[in-house]
């Protein structure tokens, strides 16, 4: 597993590469999320998901909706990785994710989207107090992960990279320390 | 300030390759304008696609064009000519599609003083190229390859780039 920096100066934030992928996770996410044919496909085949869940009948509509939400998520995260703290952007992923364990499992969104409850998400591994590696992300319709393969798989990726960088002995026991102590 | 344990272990892993979301983003925010075109003529067509039972390749054979062509069509990032935009809407009798909302929101493109006293300038620097359309790709090639234009100054690369980006708008 390798890792990139998401922006040159900055060592909070960081994404997974993987060495026969062209593109890291982050910049891989974007890029499908700026994709009309992918969207396309993407609602297409989740289309009762996106009625049930957010009454939503016309495919271009959330097609809309993603290019607009994707462009403010992407604002939030150039902005985050450098001067705001990410740990007010990712927040834990589970009820099982509380930040005081190591290595525990975040997402970000676009937590103020005006027009519906933002399906936009990115998955994270937070390593110490302000300092994530990005694993993937995906447009969540569904309350639960479990709920659909596409993020079932992003689950997957995030244990995958929790694990690795356990078996590696990667977290800063001084800082984890200190966050006991608080 | 030392490393943490973890940002070395993060370091000693990383990939050869840099990311390129920033530069992806900038770019996205760069060409914003005419992508908006653009991915409303590609859900417009959609919307006509889903309403009619039409696949990608019914299209294709209905606009006499590649399935290549369609994809890059339907993806948001076809850089139309008017003459395109017409023949598909003639094809598919899609009248709304170049009546578009996003079409007729485009403010009228105007520079600033400041912008024709840098147009100028070039203009006189490649004089012996009476034609605009050379002259705009001159500039724009410039734009690519810093050379001869390459300076250090700040506010004027941000100038260079506003006006290329407004000549790029009015050859589309």
């Amino acid at each position: 597993m390798e890792f990139v920096r998401v922006k040159e100066d900055c060592d909070n934030l960081w994404a997974v590469k993987d060495p026969i992928k062209e593109e890291d996770e982050l910049t891989s996410l974007f890029t499908k999320w700026n994709d009309l044919n992918y969207l396309f496909d993407f609602f297409i085949a989740n289309i009762d998901d996106l009625k049930k869940y957010f009454n939503i009948k016309k495919i271009s509509s959330a097609i809309t909706d993603t290019v607009d939400d994707a462009r403010e998520l992407e604002k939030l995260i150039i902005e985050c990785s450098g001067e705001e703290p990410l740990d007010t952007v990712f927040k834990p992923l589970g009820s099982n994710d509380d930040y005081k364990y190591a290595l525990a499992r975040g997402k970000a969104r676009n937590w103020d989207n005006k027009r519906h409850p933002s399906w936009l998400r990115i998955y994270a591994i937070r390593i110490e107090r302000n300092i994530y590696v990005i694993t993937g992300g995906a447009i969540k319709l569904t309350p639960k992960m479990q709920n659909r393969n596409h993020t079932m798989l992003e689950l997957k990726k995030l244990d995958d990279c929790k694990d690795f960088l356990k078996k590696n002995g990667v977290f800063d026991t001084d800082s984890f320390n200190d966050l006991l102590n608080e | 300030m030392e490393k943490s344990k973890s940002i070395k272990f993060l370091e000693a892993h990383q990939a050869k390759e840099k990311s390129k979301f920033v530069e992806n983003a900038c770019k996205r925010q760069d060409e914003q304008v005419w992508l908006n075109w653009s991915q409303s003529i590609a859900l417009s067509i959609m919307d006509y696609m889903l309403e009619n039972n039409i696949s990608r390749s019914d299209l294709a054979n209905m606009l006499g064009m590649s399935h290549q062509y369609v994809s890059e069509i339907l993806s948001g990032k076809a850089n139309f000519s008017l003459k395109s935009i017409a023949s598909i809407s003639h094809k598919l009798h899609l009248d709304g599609l170049i009546n578009n909302d996003a079409l007729r929101e485009v403010p009228l493109i105007t520079f600033t003083d400041e912008e024709r006293k840098w147009l100028q300038d070039r203009i006189n620097v490649l004089s012996e190229i009476c034609h605009t359309q050379y002259v705009c790709d001159e500039l724009l090639v410039a734009r690519e390859n810093p050379a001869p234009y390459n300076n250090h100054n700040e506010q004027e690369r941000h100038l260079e780039l506003g006006v290329l980006q407004k000549l790029k708008l009015l050859l589309m």
